[in-house]
């Protein structure tokens, strides 16, 4: 979209900006813009803190300013790609150090809870602790599914380009991980109270 | 409405129940989702028997706490400096690269960059000795001449 003689780059589609990104890089930043948050947001729960999110964020970006050639080429839409880098990128991460992180309690978990009283912003936190640890004792594929469909509220359709599946198969997919989410759920032991609440 | 389910081995209960979650989703995704306290007519509108209702019950209830989780967005200066990094001026992305580089690999560097320009400068300083004890001799050996032709004569 041109705007007398500057080109509109908030207003251009993302294929017009994949277009341009190769020679111009004011293209490439308004798609830095519109997909940083989300991607970082991604690697965050996939990796549980905030330095690694940010080095592998900046890979992402880094891979796809120098492959954006070859993107292009392939049709798969721009931000299901910078996902399929994400994913890949944090898999490499966890392989590399061979563990998985424990998403910790942090601010964003509190700062949901701020306005509770203290006794129930315990109970609360506790329980999403939980609910957390659990999510990060699932397979790659589930831990990604519940980020995308949760947190990114995507919807199956856009869930299934980033995971090159079927809508299909990501409901069975949806299935069977709220299921085995349920299983690790059982298994955990429930938090003890805190005394206030007893009394 | 929900698009057809592409997994056609599953036996028609499953399918009910896929859909009856994917639907679920959606509706927790556009914050119109059933509370969990009116489940039981979903159960009745998807046909589900007494087993499944139990099972799609617990899922649900999984999903719903699943619907508590928030986005985590990062700082702004994190935003801004990686897009410096990216989309900046080449010299400025470069001294960025430098300063985040890990203390050894810079001390490295450092040590690498001294020990090429020790070594130029010997290269260099070798061949300015040679000429100027080039010039030296040249000019010693003029001197020697103009004494000879002197005594000569």
């Amino acid at each position: 979209m041109v705007m007398g003689d500057q080109f509109d780059y908030a207003a251009a589609e993302d294929t017009e900006l994949v277009a341009r990104a190769r020679d111009d890089q004011a293209a490439f930043g308004e798609l830095y813009e519109r997909y940083v948050r989300t991607v970082y947001n991604y690697i965050y729960y996939r990796t549980g803190n905030h330095h690694d999110a940010e080095d592998l964020t900046a890979r992402v970006f880094q891979r796809a300013l120098v492959h954006i050639e070859t993107y292009v080429e392939r049709g798969v839409p721009f931000k299901a790609w910078l996902y399929r880098i994400a994913h890949n990128l944090v898999a490499n991460w966890h392989r590399d150090r061979n563990r998985r992180k424990i998403i910790p309690l942090d601010e964003f978990v509190a700062a949901g809870l701020r306005t509770e009283a203290p006794e129930a912003s315990t109970e609360a936190m506790q329980e999403r602790e939980r609910l957390l640890q659990a999510i990060s004792r699932l397979p790659d594929d589930r831990q990604q599914l519940i980020i995308l469909k949760f947190v990114e509220k995507l919807s199956n359709q856009e869930i299934g380009e980033i995971m090159d599946r079927s809508e299909g198969a990501i409901k069975s997919l949806y299935h069977r991980t709220l299921a085995a989410l349920r299983d690790e759920l059982t298994e955990q032991p429930e938090p003890s109270r805190s005394r206030s609440l007893r009394d | 409405m929900l698009s057809s389910n592409q997994s056609t081995d599953l036996p028609p209960e499953n399918r009910a129940l896929e859909h009856l979650l994917a639907t679920h989703a959606e509706a927790l995704r556009r914050q119109s989702a059933v509370q969990p306290d009116d489940f039981e007519f979903l159960f009745e509108e998807y046909g589900l028997t007494e087993a499944e209702s139990v099972e799609a019950k617990s899922l649900l209830r999984i999903a719903h706490r699943l619907n508590t989780l928030v986005p985590v967005a990062p700082s702004d200066a994190f935003v801004r400096r990686l897009k410096n990094d990216l989309t900046g001026r080449r010299e400025s992305a470069l001294i960025l690269r430098w300063r985040r580089l890990p203390g050894f690999y810079r001390l490295a560097a450092r040590i690498g960059g001294m020990t090429i320009t020790a070594g130029l400068l010997l290269l260099a300083g070798r061949r300015l000795i040679e000429i100027f004890t080039f010039r030296q001799r040249r000019h010693n050996d003029k001197a020697a001449d103009e004494l000879t032709l002197n005594t000569a004569a």
